[in-house]
């Protein structure tokens, strides 16, 4: 079910309204306000394939399980055992993901396999949203394991005859629609300590309002709308792209940058507002990543959960920075190896994050050498400016690997900006300026506010903010593209 | 809030009044899908006495918006008249007495799966378009700022334009043209569909319009074959019309001149009514 259909209007309707019904301020409140929006989970979730149920229940199931041994170990002060239990419970974890969404990838390489094997696999479905899950349950195991979930968390699984209830709930932490298919990734110790009866007195309108128009007015007017210009980029027909011309490709590539932004960026803030709405706080994902002046500094604006998912549970348990430099810049590639193949089971997006991480380790090398680890590189404004050209061009090319469906795309894009023919098409040009002018002003009220508070203060009046959400409201409903999925869905 | 709501209704007023000012249709959007379904829902409001159905060649020519009284404009970019016909002969759109149908695309739908825009005219959104303006595909902003940026680049239609001088007229096409075993298809259920629509009452007849096409290409073939079968009048208006008379926007679109004389030039050709002359 996407965030932009009919069937989930009706869906978060009947939800919000029996989620807040006047039995939920009884007793039981915390219960049935779990257990329904634990249903809804799996109605959206199973909406288009009722099949995909199965494994997100295998995987709640295990998870819990896991869970419940470690705490009891933990109680009982057996390290060894925690810390069995969590290797097993992270490797099953991973064994899903491998199963469905890198195994068709790697038989694919493997030579004299049977074909009928090599078809078999290939034939795996990928279930939607599976990396997202897969990382929430690792992050459950894991923070559990470190002890840094909550002591009402650790009570309830731990106490005899409870176990039901931790599966609920650990359900609900894995399943919770705003973010069960692109996250956000919320780490168990941010989520576990807010499951606790809601009160509908208790929601926070004006974040709810702002941040649901905002996302569906990225998703819908500005990514939706693009979506169909750069379609083009992904077009079979190899010949036409490498003839095409700079003026017509080029626009297009910086179309996608803005629009994946708007794409996903939207749906972070789309999910932000709902689970608002039933009393969640998600962290956010996005902190207007095109103002980054370097390829560090994006990876702190872009995906942040992701980045900080891969942080805590991949970097620092691989030695982060504290293992030397060679070690360091090893530790580097791999995370952003990893995190790049975490897209997709497909080699480009391994070059997509092989690429970002080699920026990135050069980044290091020269502002270790400079002395300046921990300074901020475009301090200067004209130093800034530059690092933010540098970043924005290095990201919006290396976009270009995440977008094209193999490397002879990549190639046949190439050719056409060196050789291609200089003639210049209206609508994506049209579109890059229409509809890329409200990330451009999004991304300038950010910068505002993070460098000019005092002036972004003065012109953030209620008259002011009512008008620009009253536009956006506007935009949304008059001039919504051609609806199409959410891209980090697939993921 | 207030101010939201405020707002809101600031934004659909100046819409309104743009929508007004456009004549309830915009002659192009940034986005092919939405330039047909824009000429679609405005198209097929009212009661339409002459409907052009076929591509975007034809999503360029003239209708009511532009002073042709009970003109309908139902070209789909990127598609071909079978489009609007088969929706048409479901229902799902209205016929118009007299239709004149498109011949240089007809050759896309040969073998083609339903478009997108074909999907479109079933779902509730393109009637609520149709029924309310304002959510029409013609009342987006983008679409306005587009046909207007269009307008200021390639002129404006205008209706006192003179037809053109023709040197052939409308006629029954004779000669079988060959086809193979899709084309057939395609053919016997545009036959089919043509037969229902001229039993219930429409007077139909197929065009190429210019740039035209090569006899022995199917963007020619075909239509004249359809035209052979279905017992329908055929007309080649590009080679109808003295060499370098027609100008292009891009060597396949007529510009807004040559696009007005050519819907003018149909209409004193076809005898179609008088009524239907510019307001």
């Amino acid at each position: 079910m996407l965030f932009n259909s009919w069937e989930f209007a009706v869906l978060l309707a009947v939800t919000f309204v029996l989620y807040y019904a006047p039995w939920s301020r009884g007793r039981h409140g915390k219960a049935w306000q779990v257990t329904l929006a634990l249903a809804a989970s799996v109605v959206f979730y199973g909406w288009k394939d009722p099949r995909l149920i199965i494994l997100l229940a295998v995987s709640c199931v295990g998870n819990s399980v896991a869970t419940a041994r470690i705490i009891l170990h933990k109680v009982a002060g057996d390290e060894a055992r925690v810390k069995h239990w969590t290797r097993l419970a992270v490797i099953l974890n991973l064994a899903l993901l491998a199963i469905f969404k890198y195994a068709p990838f790697v038989v694919g390489m493997i030579p004299f396999l049977p074909q009928s094997w090599v078809q078999a696999v290939k034939g795996i479905p990928l279930p939607i949203g599976i990396s997202f899950y897969t990382f929430h349950g690792i992050s459950m195991i894991v923070d559990v394991a470190r002890g840094e979930v909550t002591r009402e968390g650790d009570a309830m699984l731990s106490k005899g005859g409870r176990f039901a209830k931790g599966v609920r709930d650990i359900g609900f932490y894995l399943l919770f629609f705003p973010q069960l298919v692109a996250g956000p990734i919320v780490k168990a110790k941010q989520f576990w300590p807010q499951i606790a009866a809601k009160r509908f007195e208790a929601i926070p309108w004006m974040f709810v309002i702002r941040a649901l128009i905002l996302g569906y007015f990225l998703k819908v007017f500005v990514a939706d709308n693009l979506a169909e210009q750069t379609r083009a980029l992904t077009t079979p027909d190899l010949v036409g792209l490498s003839t095409s011309g700079p003026l017509f490709l080029v626009p297009l590539l910086y179309g996608y940058g803005l629009q994946i932004f708007a794409d996903f960026g939207g749906y972070s803030l789309i999910a932000l507002g709902l689970a608002a709405l039933f009393g969640y706080k998600f962290p956010e994902n996005f902190n207007f990543p095109y103002l980054s002046t370097s390829i560090t500094e994006f990876w702190r604006r872009w995906h942040m959960s992701l980045s900080a998912w891969l942080r805590d549970y991949l970097y620092i348990p691989l030695g982060g920075n504290r293992k030397g430099e060679g070690r360091t810049y090893l530790n580097l590639f791999l995370v952003m190896f990893l995190g790049g193949l975490w897209h997709g089971a497909e080699w480009k997006f391994a070059i997509w994050g092989t690429l970002h991480g080699l920026l990135l380790a050069v980044e290091r090398f020269f502002t270790r050498r400079r002395g300046k680890l921990e300074e901020n590189p475009g301090r200067s404004p004209i130093r800034a400016l530059c690092g933010w050209i540098y970043t924005f061009h290095a990201v919006t090319l290396l976009w270009l690997t995440f977008l094209m469906p193999d490397m002879a795309h990549v190639r046949a894009f190439l050719k056409g900006v060196t050789c291609g023919q200089y003639h210049m098409s209206g609508p994506p040009v049209f579109s890059l300026l229409f509809y890329g002018t409200a990330v451009v002003f999004y991304h300038a009220w950010g910068w505002g506010r993070e460098h000019r508070p005092g002036l972004s203060a003065k012109l953030h009046g209620p008259f002011s903010e009512g008008m620009v959400h009253a536009l956006m409201l506007f935009l949304l409903i008059t001039n919504p593209g051609a609806p199409s999925g959410f891209i980090y869905f697939q993921f | 809030m207030a101010c939201l709501l405020a707002g809101l209704a600031a934004c659909f007023a100046v819409q309104s009044f743009l929508i007004r000012r456009t004549g309830g249709r915009t002659t192009k959007s940034e986005s092919n899908y939405f330039s047909s379904i824009a000429r679609l829902q405005s198209g097929i409001r009212g009661a339409p006495q002459v409907m052009f159905l076929g591509s975007s060649i034809t999503g360029r020519l003239p209708d009511r918006s532009r002073g042709f009284n009970g003109v309908a404009n139902l070209g789909c970019d990127g598609g071909s008249a079978m489009e609007t016909l088969r929706a048409m002969d479901a229902g799902i759109i209205p016929r118009a007495p007299y239709l004149i149908i498109e011949g240089n695309t007809f050759y896309r739908a040969v073998g083609a799966e339903e478009t997108d825009v074909a999907k479109a005219m079933h779902k509730p959104w393109f009637r609520r378009g149709v029924a309310l303006p304002n959510l029409s595909a013609a009342g987006r902003p983008s679409s306005m700022a587009y046909t207007l940026l269009m307008e200021r680049k390639m002129g404006a239609s205008s209706p006192d334009i003179e037809p053109f001088p023709v040197i052939t007229q409308p006629t029954l096409s004779p000669r079988p043209q060959p086809t193979s075993k899709a084309e057939d298809a395609l053919l016997e259920e545009a036959v089919g569909i043509l037969r229902r629509l001229t039993t219930a009452g429409s007077k139909i007849t197929l065009i190429m319009f210019p740039p035209g096409a090569e006899p022995s290409s199917p963007n020619r073939r075909l239509p004249e074959e359809l035209a052979r079968r279905a017992g329908l009048p055929f007309w080649d208006l590009a080679n109808a019309v003295p060499p370098g008379m027609v100008r292009f926007t891009d060597g396949v679109h007529m510009d807004p001149p040559s696009a007005t004389a050519a819907v003018r030039t149909i209409f004193k050709a076809t005898g179609y009514p008088s009524a239907l002359s510019p307001e």
